[in-house]
């Protein structure tokens, strides 16, 4: 089959929907699928057509453009995606992000009429609903709409029903790690907090809860690691609360180091505030058999099942994240149990394998499907 | 609007549009507002630029497309309305019809009533999610080994 796969961002920008794709997409063309990438071309620097194993990408100003509100240039872009349509003649396009750049693949219809999958990776917008929007045009156009979590799906079809037939939900995949998980540490024990810097994640929250986890457990310590803008805010939050010296501030790390990384900390914490649509890392959690303390928001219960694989409390609720934490501290027995049984139910259920061949199978399904 | 103008013209001081492919393309610079039409809105604007003249446009329009002029013109007058509000049309002084505009459509299609699709969150959708910073030294690695 031969995809167009359209992205607002790819690698090397960063992201779990940016690392995700660039290992589906070499997964599907070892099996025989061509996968051209159309991305935004958001770095300087990078080049305009390369290949990530047997990918091609190219990259396009899509952002820029629109935003220095140039018609002339997005009439040359337009241009250019037009003959790339027609070139190619996609079984299918696959619209990966539903941003700006949609605009492009929507303006050039013409040029290519293949069935148009969408995914959502991210929780449904209210603008879903309006006539007057890109977000609603390409919803409401799309041949097939899969969603990354049944909450998000569920909220898809709340708000445009008549998405309800012609809508599904595939999970994200992984590996699990090559790495043998460790036996968590009983004294002194880490809890991980990991992802962008940025308000969503909830990463205040954790910092206020561990005010109660490190005056209830001697020697925790809450380790977190990524980068972005509110990493200053959350370090004056530590200092404070007068927590500098137990709350740890690593940085990015590489995602092939994350595996050695959860295997230092003893549980790992998510407590995002918005409706985190699935929870990659829950699921990067689970696969080195460490238990989820996590908000009960979005797709999460569906990765973390509470009471089994780890504890859900409620949004925003620092008091509540600080006792489950302290519960799985004090129970390591019980932390060990949650454990396996997260890293055997994550194996299952969110397999590679299973991802890719569900995938294969949505893009014949989305490729046969029609308005 | 009750009374349309009889005679437009595009709001040039606010407004960049370009025909590409049959597809027009328009933005209102001031709040970066994209619009588009398909190939017979595409049509009415570029006779909307040309020489402005609404009742002038529905008959090019019916004659391109073969279809009875009254529904065509109903068509073209519902769209103005449209352009109108959204401010990416104003009333003009009468220019001259004759020659003052394409002798043929920008694409050749069956009719279909244009329709103007909108896109108010485009400065939204520019603003959500960017990259995130301070990571620019990547190289594309095939084993995705990049920081988060």
């Amino acid at each position: 089959m031969r995809v167009l796969f359209w992205t607002d961002w790819f690698v090397p920008s960063i992201g779990g929907v940016e690392v995700f794709s660039a290992r589906l997409l070499p997964a599907l063309a070892r099996r025989g699928h061509e996968i051209v990438v159309v991305a935004g071309h958001h770095r300087s620097g990078l080049p305009d057509a390369t290949t990530l194993e047997g990918v091609k990408i190219l990259r396009f100003p899509f952002h820029q453009v629109l935003a220095a509100r140039h018609v002339d240039r997005m009439g040359a872009i337009l241009e250019q995606i037009a003959s790339l349509k027609r070139e190619l003649a996609p079984d299918l396009v696959h619209l990966n992000t539903l941003g700006p750049s949609v605009l492009y693949h929507l303006e050039t219809v013409r040029a290519c009429e293949a069935p148009v999958l969408l995914t959502m990776h991210s929780p449904v917008m209210p603008d879903a609903t309006r006539a007057d929007t890109l977000y609603g045009r390409a919803l409401r156009t799309a041949t097939w709409v899969n969603c990354n979590s049944q909450a998000v799906r569920a909220e898809l079809c709340r708000l445009l029903p008549e998405l309800s037939d012609r809508s599904s939900v595939t999970y994200y995949g992984m590996e699990p790690p090559a790495l043998t998980p460790a036996p968590r540490a009983r004294h002194e024990p880490r809890v991980l907090v990991f992802g962008r810097l940025v308000p969503e994640k909830g990463f205040d929250i954790a910092i206020h809860a561990f005010a109660v986890v490190a005056a209830s457990i001697p020697g925790a310590r809450l380790v977190v690691v990524g980068e972005g803008p509110e990493r200053q805010a959350l370090e004056r939050l530590a200092a404070t609360l007068g927590l500098s010296s137990i709350v740890e501030f690593v940085g990015p790390v590489p995602p092939s180091a994350v595996p050695r990384l959860l295997n230092t900390v003893s549980v790992v914490a998510v407590p995002s505030r918005w409706d985190e649509p699935f929870g990659l890392v829950a699921l990067e959690a689970a696969l080195m058999a460490r238990p989820v303390v996590a908000a009960r928001v979005g797709g999460l219960p569906e990765v973390v099942e509470d009471g089994r694989t780890g504890l859900l409390v409620e949004r925003e609720d620092a008091h509540a994240l600080a006792e489950a934490l302290v519960c799985l501290l004090r129970d390591p027995a019980a932390a060990d149990r949650m454990g396996v049984v997260a890293r055997a139910r994550a194996s299952a259920l969110f397999g590679w394998d299973r991802c890719v061949n569900e995938y294969e199978r949505l893009y014949e399904r989305s490729a046969l499907a029609r308005v | 609007m009750d009374q349309l103008p009889g005679t437009l013209d595009v709001n040039r001081d606010d407004v960049a549009a370009k025909i590409i492919d049959g597809e027009a393309i328009i933005i209102r610079l001031s709040d970066g507002t994209y619009y588009s039409m398909d190939h017979v809105g595409a049509s009415v604007w570029s006779l909307l630029e040309a020489h402005g003249d609404r009742a002038a446009t529905g008959r090019t329009i019916a004659a391109w497309y073969r279809v009875p002029p009254e529904r065509v013109q109903e068509d073209v007058d519902a769209l103005v309305r449209e352009l109108f509000a959204e401010g990416l049309v104003v009333a003009a002084p009468a220019r001259a019809v004759s020659g003052g505009g394409p002798a043929a459509p920008p694409h050749v299609g069956p009719y279909a009533s244009p329709r103007l699709n909108i896109h108010r969150d485009m400065g939204n959708l520019l603003a959500l999610d960017p990259p995130t910073p301070g990571i620019d030294d990547l190289l594309l690695k095939t084993d995705t080994d990049e920081p988060r």
